[in-house]
């Protein structure tokens, strides 16, 4: 997480559905109409980077030397987001049945990331669980993979000594990949970091005899 | 829509970030892909024009004290103001991916002009002001080597040693060697037994190989 | 480092053949070689001490006793330690001024010694076989020498490693690092602003060059690509106003695994932080903000914690990092 972090940026860039609550002259470009204003209860799909700033900011003044902000005017915010498909009941409902066969790839590759946003902003308790118990139950999966590809490299590498205890099957290879096509962004993190650590300790294990 | 191009230019460095992650041999930086870098340094400018202009309307409101639209202006001032940022992060995002990736080729290439050398076709793949910067980390890197450290062989390998002496194949002709042991005559194909730090450089470049 | 045979052994045992080194010839000229060092330990090996406990022991003592130096398995295993805490930190140590110029020093000696030495083996051997072709280890004399080459690349390769780790840290907060400089220089006047140290002593002054040429390399590259093409109030790279902060800081509540030491100086009761416990254990008591916990550490146990509930007993050397 920073300003240089590729996925935090693509993570941003996720739409998220967004309804106008005031006329704004000029913006029509954003649903594809340039030059026409932006009525009120316009609904469009919004990048998040876009969007969560102008649901959150209403009378901010520009700049220093612009009018002075109108106290009596009620506050509204430009526009308010509704929840993002990726977080949909009906796909809360097919994460509740199914976790772990999940395509979560397809929902949102950066699936996680985006809902720790979305549950900071809005404090959604209830996402946060599910989204926290969906990352704890497909883990374990994670990490079963990540010790059986171990154990199949392990000939590729030529560690030796343990080589027939497991025999890499072409179809074990095949069925993880498709298996890590599921995975988002975060998870393949997991993923790849928990491969590696299996594959050191294994070499230092069996290098010290 | 704005910010779409830039979009696609992360999604590219997503990319290029996934295929170095891959392979943990040399880094190898892909095309800069200028088009679409000055395709977007373009929309920046529009971008700023209309910053400018969405300023000037303010002058112009807040002197006839018309405050009555001044939301509604905020709102297009922030949107073009949030798109700048927007750009402003990818494209650093971008080069900064691809500065970092110089700066791990720089310190393969044992902080050596990596343009002198056989580098040259990847060389193209840069552009002009990350050539410059790829000289000057390369400069900076030798200068590193210098000085209280040299001892210490700072582009050294970052393995543990195991042992001193190892057992080498040549893979490319690589001329006659001096060393402590004596003198190697490197012909592709022949193995050595030779001390690690030696010939160090010598398997970075991939001249020789480790059995 | 330092040349004591029998501590290069030690290090060696685990992936070397155990040697029998006792009335090997070449310890001879190793001791007393070792004796010019400034600050030797062999009178704490007892081989050396049985063999040799004459006037070079002696000299070490006279030596350690008026000047305070450090002995360099001290060192070396301060120095191991330094290293595994930088590793897993997340944020740039301050830099061991002197230990690392210590360990530098005793590289280049150990360099010239093996030098002189290799060079008698060579005299040596040329008489006999002509060991300078494809196999040099086929003289077991020449083991003892190799056991030094050995453990010098150890160091070398520790050094190194210690050093790159900095150095990519250096890079990743160089941004922070200047912020909290600019910081330190506000606050100059306030004199109980101890919290931040000077950049020059976290950094070495290799690395204060490093820090500042590559910074600079850095904005000039952004600056040409991106930068200069936006408007001028976009134009910082140390933004910290728009949407994302531009600095990148580290990060605080990185979990690490740490051990909990005590005082470096195994003083109990002189350290007012330690406390004794109930079951006459000492421990330190820190406290887990999210939590609302307190938490007491033991001395010589093993915790996993957020980084920024020790930093503090880290950098006073009371936990180490594993």
């Amino acid at each position: 997480m920073g300003y240089y972090d590729i996925d935090d940026m693509l993570t941003e860039g996720s739409e998220i559905p967004c309804k106008f609550l005031q006329d704004i002259p000029g913006l029509g470009y954003l649903e594809n109409n340039p030059g026409k204003p932006i009525k009120a209860n316009a609904k469009l799909m919004l990048p998040y980077w876009l969007a969560h700033i102008l649901a959150a900011i209403d009378n901010i003044p520009l700049s220093e030397d612009s009018m002075t902000v109108d106290d009596e005017e009620e506050p509204v915010p430009f526009l308010e987001m509704s929840t993002p498909e990726s977080f949909s009941q009906r796909v809360i409902n097919a994460i509740k049945t199914d976790p772990k066969s999940l395509d979560l790839h397809s929902i949102n590759p950066h699936f996680y990331e985006l809902a720790i946003k979305w549950c900071a902003i809005y404090s959604v308790k209830d996402l946060a669980k599910v989204v926290s118990e969906l990352l704890l139950q497909r883990s374990q999966d994670i990490n079963n993979f990540a010790y059986s590809m171990s154990t199949q490299t392990k000939n590729i590498d030529s560690i030796g000594t343990m080589s027939n205890i497991t025999e890499s099957k072409p179809n074990n290879l095949l069925a993880s990949s498709s298996f890590l096509m599921t995975l988002d962004e975060l998870e393949k993190y997991v993923y790849r970091t928990s491969h590696e650590s299996y594959k050191n300790s294994k070499r230092w294990m069996y290098q010290n005899k | 829509m704005y910010c779409e191009l830039a979009n696609k230019l992360v999604v590219e460095a997503k990319r290029t970030e996934q295929l170095n992650s891959r392979n943990n041999a040399r880094t190898t930086l892909p095309v800069h892909n200028d088009e679409l870098v000055r395709d977007i340094l373009n929309e920046v400018t529009q971008l700023k024009k209309n910053l400018e202009f969405f300023k000037e309307q303010q002058d112009i409101m807040s002197m006839d004290g018309a405050s009555v639209d001044s939301n509604v202006m905020k709102c297009q001032y922030f949107v073009n103001l949030l798109c700048l940022e927007r750009n402003k992060r990818c494209l650093l995002g971008y080069q900064k991916l691809r500065s970092d990736m110089l700066d791990s080729m720089a310190w393969e290439n044992n902080g050596m002009d990596v343009m002198g050398s056989d580098l040259g076709e990847e060389n193209s793949n840069l552009t002009h002001q990350e050539q410059e910067y790829l000289k000057k980390y390369s400069e900076l890197i030798t200068d590193m080597k210098s000085g209280e450290l040299t001892d210490i062989d700072l582009s050294g390998s970052l393995t543990p040693p195991r042992e001193i002496f190892i057992d080498v194949r040549v893979l490319k002709d690589a001329g006659e060697i001096q060393t402590e042991y004596g003198v190697f005559n490197l012909i592709k194909d022949s193995q050595f037994f030779v001390r690690q730090s030696d010939v160090e450089r010598l398997i970075q470049q991939g001249f020789l190989q480790k059995i | 480092m330092d040349v004591d045979i029998e501590d290069i052994l030690a290090e060696l045992n685990t992936d070397s053949t155990a040697v029998d080194y006792s009335g090997n010839p070449l310890s001879d000229g190793i001791s007393t070689n070792a004796s010019t060092l400034y600050n030797n330990t062999s009178s704490s090996f007892p081989i050396a001490d049985g063999k040799h406990a004459t006037p070079s022991d002696k000299l070490n003592h006279i030596r350690s006793n008026t000047s305070p130096s450090i002995s360099a398995e001290h060192d070396y295993s301060s120095f191991i330690t330094l290293w595994r805490n930088e590793r897993c930190a997340p944020e740039l140590l301050p830099y061991p001024h002197h230990l690392m110029t210590r360990m530098i020093m005793r590289i280049q000696d150990q360099l010239e010694r093996l030098e002189i030495i290799s060079m008698d083996f060579m005299g040596q051997s040329s008489t006999t076989t002509t060991t300078t072709t494809n196999k040099p280890v086929n003289n077991n004399n020449m083991l003892p020498l190799l056991c030094m080459e050995a453990e010098l690349e150890r160091i070398k390769f520790v050094i190194r490693s210690y050093i790159r780790c900095r150095l990519s840290k250096i890079d990743k907060f160089s941004l922070y690092l200047r912020q909290i400089n600019e910081q330190r220089e506000e606050d100059h006047d306030d004199q109980d602003n101890d919290s931040l140290m000077p950049l020059e002593h976290i950094l070495s002054k290799d690395e204060m060059v490093y820090y500042q040429r590559h910074s600079e390399m850095i904005l000039k590259l952004f600056n040409e690509t991106t930068l200069k093409h936006l408007p001028p109030e976009l134009q910082a790279i140390n933004d910290t106003t728009g949407t994302i902060s531009m600095i990148d800081e580290p990060d605080w509540n990185k979990f690490v695994f740490i051990k909990v030491t005590g005082p470096t100086d195994k003083s109990f009761n002189n350290d007012p932080l330690l406390r004794n416990g109930s079951n006459g254990k000492y421990f330190y008591e820190v406290i887990i903000p999210e939590l609302e916990e307190d938490v007491e550490l033991f001395i010589g146990s093993i915790y996993v914690m957020r980084y920024s509930v020790i930093k503090n007993l880290l950098l006073d050397g009371k936990v180490i990092l594993i």
